[in-house]
C-alpha cells in the first residue's frame, strides 16, 4: 500500500494543473488577507476575529479550487485513459481508490495548511505593524476556525474526489463541486424554507460545512456541519469505489 | 560495504523490493495464458463467445481476427479492465486480480495513447514503477532499451505515435516480465520501428517468455508468430501454428516462365484448371503442379527458365479463412492487374473476383471460396527451375 500511496502522490504533483490550481488559491488567500492588513483604516480595532473571518470567508473559495483539483485528478484518469495503465499495475481496484482519497485528503490537508497559516500568518504581521491586536484563542472561537479552514479543504477534497469517481466526467465533476452549494442546495434550502422546515441549513451537507470556518458558532454548528458534509464525502467516495468496481474502463 | 548491509532506509526499501520481487517470480511458475470461455456481452451485442486458447512460453502467439472481431475487448477482459461476462483468464495459473504486483509478471501495452499528455516520458515510467515496487534505475534501463533516453525528460504530448509505443513498450518491460501482452504494438511506427519491435518480441520469445500480441499487419505477424489464435465475430476459428494454418489455408500453384510460353500451353491443354499471364512469358498455373509442368516441358522439349510453387500468403489465408467474420466489409474493388489470356478451360472465378483480376475479399461469401487468382506477395518459392 505504501508503494501505491507514493505512487498516487507522484501522479497527482507531476501535472502543472494540480499545482497551479491551488497555488492560484493559497496566493488568492494570502493576497486578499493582506490587502485587508493593509488597506483597513482602522488597524487598531481589527482583533483576530476579523483577520480569521476574513481568511474564512475566501478559504471556501480555496476549498473549493481543491475540490475542484481533485475531481479533475481522477476525471483526468478516465478522459485519458490513463487509468487503464493504473488498474493494470495495481488489478485490486478499492485499493487504487482507496489509496487515491487518501493522497487527495493528505493534498487537502496540506494546501489547507499552507494557507491557513500563510494568510494568517502575514496577515497578523501587518497588522501587527499597526498595533493590531490579531493573537490566535480558543475563547472567541479563532483557533477553532483557522482549524476549520484546514478541515473544510480536507472535506472537500474528498467530496471532489469522490464527485469525479462517480461521474467520471471533468467539466460535469467541476460543476457539481462548484454549483452545488450555490444551485443545488440553494433550490433545496429554498424549498425547504417554503415548506416552513426550521433550520433548513442542517439538511444541506455543504452549506452546513461552511460554519467549520465561520467565526461565530453559528447554526448548525461546527461539529455538525464537519460531520455531515465528511459523511457525505465518504459516501461519495465509497459509492464512487463500489461503482467502479464493477464498471469498465 | 556490501549491499546487505546497507542499513540505510533506502538500503532497506531496495531489499525488500528485491525479496518481494523474487517471491513474486517464483510464485507464478512458468508463464503459460490460459483464456478459457471467455464472453463479453456489451448491451444486446455479444462481443465476444465462449472465447478458449493458450499461450506458450517461449513462442510468439498471434492474435489475429479483422476490425470488430474482439481482440482488444479479449485482452481487456483477461486484464479485468473489462469485467467478462463468464469465463476466466489465467496467467501462470493465475487470474490478473490475484497478481498483487503484475508487472513483475504481465507485461501488457492495449494502447500507446493511455498516457497522461502533460507529464513527461520518465514521470509516466516512474509512477508505473513505484506502483510495483520497481526501483527508479530500472525506468532509466528501459528508457535506454526503447531509445528514449533523450526524450525522457519531454511531455508526452509531444511525443509522435511511434514514440509513445516505444514508451509503452518500455512500461512493458520495467519489471521483466515472462508474459507480454501487447494490443497492435506496431501501429504508428515507421519500417525501421516496425522492424525494431519484431525483433524484440522475438527476442522476448527466445528468452522464454510468453508473447501474445495482436496485429492486423499481417505480414510482420508471419515473420515473427510461432503460433496464430484467429478470431472472428467473437469467437474462435482456428488456433495453430503458423506453418500449418498456411498449409491447411493457403492455395497453392504454378508459376513458370519460358521464352516458348504459347507452345507449353498448348501442350498442357486442359490439364490446367485456369491461368493467370504476366506478360508473353510468364504465367501462373493452377491445377497443376511443377513436376507435371517440368516433366511435360522436358518430353517437349520446351526451354523453362522459371518453375515455382508459390502459395498464399499468411494474409491470403487469413482473408480467406475470415472472409465470413468481417463485421465492417468493403465492397469488392478490383486491384489493376494483368488480364487473363490464353485460358485453357477456365473456371468461373471465385466470388468477388474477375477473371485474371487479384481482388479484395467478398463482404460476406459463403465459407471458404475457391482460391481467388493472385500475383501479389506470394510467400516465397518453394523449387525452381
Amino acid at each position: 500500500m505504501i508503494d501505491l500511496l507514493r505512487s498516487e502522490w507522484f501522479k497527482l504533483r507531476t501535472v502543472r494543473l494540480n499545482l497551479w490550481l491551488p497555488a492560484l488559491a493559497v496566493g488568492g488567500l494570502v493576497l486578499v488577507t493582506s490587502l485587508v492588513a493593509v488597506l483597513t483604516p482602522d488597524a487598531e480595532f481589527l482583533d483576530a476575529t476579523d483577520l480569521t473571518a476574513v481568511i474564512g470567508g475566501f478559504s471556501i473559495l480555496v476549498s473549493m479550487m481543491i475540490g475542484v483539483t481533485t475531481s479533475l485528478g481522477i476525471t483526468s484518469e478516465f478522459n485519458h485513459d490513463t487509468i487503464r495503465p493504473t488498474l493494470a499495475a495495481t488489478p485490486q481496484r478499492q485499493r487504487v481508490f482507496v489509496a487515491k482519497a487518501i493522497v487527495s485528503a493528505v493534498f487537502g490537508f496540506l494546501v489547507g495548511t499552507v494557507g491557513a497559516v500563510a494568510s494568517y500568518g502575514l496577515g497578523a504581521i501587518l497588522l501587527s505593524s499597526r498595533d493590531g491586536e490579531v493573537a490566535l484563542s480558543g475563547d472567541d472561537g479563532t483557533l477553532e476556525t483557522m482549524f476549520g479552514v484546514v478541515v473544510l479543504a480536507v472535506l472537500l477534497a474528498l467530496f471532489g474526489f469522490g464527485v469525479g469517481l462517480l461521474v467520471r466526467n471533468g467539466p460535469a465533476a467541476v460543476s457539481l463541486v462548484v454549483l452545488w452549494p450555490l444551485l443545488i442546495e440553494s433550490i433545496i434550502g429554498g424549498v425547504l424554507s417554503v415548506a416552513r422546515v426550521d433550520e433548513p441549513q442542517q439538511y444541506l451537507p455543504y452549506t452546513s460545512a461552511f460554519t467549520l470556518v465561520t467565526p461565530e458558532n453559528s447554526e448548525p454548528g461546527r461539529l455538525y456541519g464537519g460531520v455531515f458534509f465528511g459523511l457525505v464525502a465518504i459516501a461519495l467516495v465509497v459509492l464512487g469505489s463500489l461503482v467502479n468496481g464493477r464498471r469498465d474502463v | 560495504m556490501s549491499a546487505s548491509d546497507d542499513l540505510t532506509v533506502s538500503g532497506m526499501r531496495r531489499r525488500r523490493r528485491a525479496r518481494r520481487y523474487e517471491a513474486c517470480r517464483e510464485s507464478y511458475g512458468d508463464g503459460v495464458i490460459e483464456v478459457r470461455d471467455i464472453s463479453k456481452r456489451f448491451g444486446s451485442v455479444e462481443a465476444v463467445t465462449k472465447l478458449s486458447f493458450d499461450a506458450h512460453p517461449g513462442r510468439v502467439t498471434g492474435f489475429l481476427g479483422p476490425n470488430g472481431s474482439g481482440k482488444s475487448t479479449t485482452m481487456r477482459c483477461m486484464l479485468g479492465l473489462d469485467i467478462a461476462t463468464s469465463g476466466t483468464a489465467r496467467f501462470a495459473g493465475l487470474t490478473y486480480r490475484e497478481i498483487t504486483t503484475p508487472l513483475h509478471s504481465v507485461g501488457s501495452l492495449l494502447d500507446a495513447g493511455y498516457v497522461h499528455p502533460g507529464r513527461t516520458g520518465r514521470n509516466h515510467l516512474r509512477w508505473m514503477a513505484m506502483s510495483n515496487g520497481i526501483d527508479d534505475r530500472r525506468v532509466d534501463e528501459t528508457l535506454g532499451l526503447v531509445g528514449l533516453s533523450d526524450a525522457a525528460g519531454r511531455r508526452v504530448k509531444e511525443y509522435s505515435l511511434g514514440m509513445r509505443q516505444r514508451l509503452g513498450l518500455a512500461g512493458v518491460m520495467l519489471g521483466d516480465p515472462d508474459i507480454v501482452m501487447l494490443d497492435e504494438p506496431a501501429n504508428g511506427l515507421d519500417p525501421e520501428g516496425i522492424r525494431w519491435i519484431r525483433d524484440i518480441l522475438t527476442h522476448l520469445a527466445r528468452e522464454g517468455k510468453t508473447v501474445l500480441v495482436s496485429s492486423h499487419l499481417l505480414a510482420e505477424m508471419s515473420l515473427m508468430a510461432d503460433d496464430l489464435v484467429v478470431i472472428g465475430r467473437g469467437r474462435l476459428i482456428e488456433q495453430s501454428s503458423v506453418a500449418d494454418f498456411v498449409a491447411r489455408h493457403s492455395a497453392t500453384w504454378t508459376r513458370v516462365s519460358s521464352p516458348m510460353l504459347e507452345r507449353l500451353m498448348s501442350e498442357l491443354g486442359g490439364a490446367v484448371q485456369r491461368v493467370v499471364r504476366h506478360g508473353e512469358t510468364s504465367a501462373d498455373l493452377h491445377g497443376i503442379n511443377t513436376a507435371e509442368v517440368g516433366e511435360l516441358a522436358a518430353v517437349h522439349g520446351i526451354v523453362l527458365h522459371e518453375l515455382t510453387t508459390m502459395h498464399d500468403s499468411l494474409e491470403d489465408a487469413f482473408l480467406r479463412l475470415t472472409a465470413g467474420a468481417q463485421e465492417y466489409a468493403t465492397a469488392p474493388t478490383p486491384i489493376a492487374a494483368p488480364p487473363a489470356v490464353n485460358s485453357p478451360p477456365v473456371v468461373p472465378p471465385a466470388p468477388g473476383s474477375a477473371a485474371g483480376g487479384t481482388m479484395l475479399p467478398p463482404p460476406s461469401p459463403p465459407p471458404a471460396p475457391p482460391p481467388a487468382p493472385t500475383s501479389a506477395s506470394p510467400n516465397g518459392p518453394e523449387g525452381a527451375a
